[in-house]
């Protein structure tokens, strides 16, 4: 943190994506109460939190969480509504892998009379976005947890940190509040708070 | 993909036909997507394990994918030595899931508050549960609706939760590990927090297919006979060392043990 704060200093020196890389290892340093991570690098919104890593030369995610429990259920259903505003693709279950024979002989939990066995598909939802260069894969998950995993796919990377970082910030912007002035929700009369 | 669920009290499985509070309250599958594995491994999970959604695509979902050793020319041949043929599961990742499973189905299915799932640190003198969960309304009334007669209970501050992953095996051995880690819990609050005794949950995930999610949940049925028996141990060694060699005499003490 210390050399962060000098290369900031100093201007010259300070190369942004490098420092994602080094944040990541600051970041570790924070969680063992010894340094906090960099400013540009955390995201918060009013309901969450999130603190974006470097996890390869072109991957970058960003790990975010609920600050007020109590916004846990509006998270879930924002969103359905954010996957639908970022045009995105919402992700199909994996393919399930257990036939149907190999279920009929599970007679102790599915009896014939039970034609329909309840499902808890879990609260959450993944879709994936085209954020201007950056393809993520937005995950919405149990325990109010998100992760945006996102690949660079342009020829030259971004210049400045900063540009990632907005891209991230937009997505997680869009989540905390999906029926923003500047969204185009573009969704259905009745769908917007349904899955 | 999905797992199925069964939820017990003690070690009987109770169904949707005998126990109607289990078909409101109990899917009968919990689908548990990688995605959301790698997820939820931000939290739930004590290792600091990496793409925990990758583990558990390979762990879980695929089968016989681990990849194989050359077998070496003139190995000595023995029935002591046999060269290790595939790699095979970690057990701290295979540990990892199954604690991530449990804090899936401790939010899901026991209704427990995120706030509320608290993970533990290991002792080294003692076995300790993965979870201190802290009750809800709703995971108290899951309880009382899958069966009306604990509506007499006074239920604890706090319930352990320990989970466990396998790839298959008996499955009751399995549960004793984890009752195991539970008793550790109940001998040391006797004395302090007697009203803790007996109470906890353990979450048992099996990977061979059938995939199964084992959701056990322990109450004692003579919670001041157990307090007396444990505080028959002065020492913890010899409390664990009786629970090792005689497992049911603990369970005498529990509701559905036998």
């Amino acid at each position: 943190m210390r050399e962060v704060t000098l290369r900031q200093r100093q201007g010259s020196g300070w190369e942004p994506l490098a420092l994602l890389g080094e944040a990541g290892a600051q970041i570790e340093a924070h969680l063992a109460d010894k340094d906090a991570p960099p400013d540009e690098l955390l995201v918060t919104t009013v309901h969450l939190r999130g603190v974006l890593w470097q996890v390869d030369r072109r991957e970058f995610e960003l790990l975010a969480y609920l600050v007020d429990y109590g916004w846990e259920e509006a998270l879930y259903r924002c969103a359905v509504m954010a996957a639908k505003a970022g045009h995105g693709t919402i992700l199909e279950s994996e393919e399930d892998d257990i036939t149907e024979s190999e279920e009929v002989h599970q007679g102790e939990l599915f009896q014939l009379v039970e034609h329909e066995p309840t499902m808890d598909g879990g609260p959450g939802l993944s879709w994936e976005e085209d954020a201007d260069g950056l393809q993520c894969v937005v995950t919405v998950g149990d325990l109010g947890l998100i992760k945006i995993k996102g690949t660079w796919y342009g020829r030259d990377m971004p210049q400045d940190a900063r540009e990632l970082v907005s891209r991230f910030r937009a997505i997680l912007d869009r989540i905390e509040s999906p029926g923003g002035a500047n969204i185009d929700l573009r969704v259905p009369p009745g769908e917007s708070d349904q899955r | 993909m999905y797992f199925l669920q069964q939820f017990y009290l003690g070690f009987s499985h109770l169904t949707p036909y005998a126990n109607p509070g289990v078909r409101i309250h109990v899917s009968a599958r919990l689908r548990i997507e990688s995605l959301q594995v790698d997820t939820t491994a931000g939290y739930a999970g004590s290792c600091h394990v990496l793409e925990m959604g990758r583990h558990f695509s390979e762990y879980v979902r695929y089968r016989g994918r681990y990849p194989a050793f050359r077998s070496v020319p003139g190995f000595p041949a023995g029935n002591y030595l046999r060269q290790l043929d595939t790699k095979s599961r970690a057990s701290n990742v295979t540990g990892n899931i199954g604690e991530i499973v449990a804090g899936i189905v401790a939010r899901r299915t026991l209704k427990i508050d995120i706030g509320g799932i608290a993970h533990l640190k290991a002792n080294t003198f003692s076995q300790t549960p993965d979870y201190l969960l802290s009750p809800t309304t709703a995971f108290e009334q899951v309880l009382v609706d899958i069966e009306p007669t604990l509506a007499s209970m006074t239920f604890p501050d706090w319930w352990p939760m320990e989970a466990k992953a396998r790839a298959g095996g008996r499955w009751r051995d399995v549960v004793l590990e984890a009752l195991r880690q539970l008793t550790a819990y109940w001998y040391f609050n006797c004395y302090t927090a007697p009203e803790r005794v007996g109470y906890g949950v353990v979450v048992a995930t099996e990977f061979e297919r059938p995939r199964r999610v084992r959701v056990l949940v322990f109450v004692p049925s003579d919670q001041a006979g157990l307090v007396t028996y444990l505080t028959s141990f002065s020492l913890y060694k010899n409390y664990q060392d009786d629970f090792d060699s005689q497992p049911g005499a603990t369970g005498a003490y529990l509701m559905n043990y036998a």
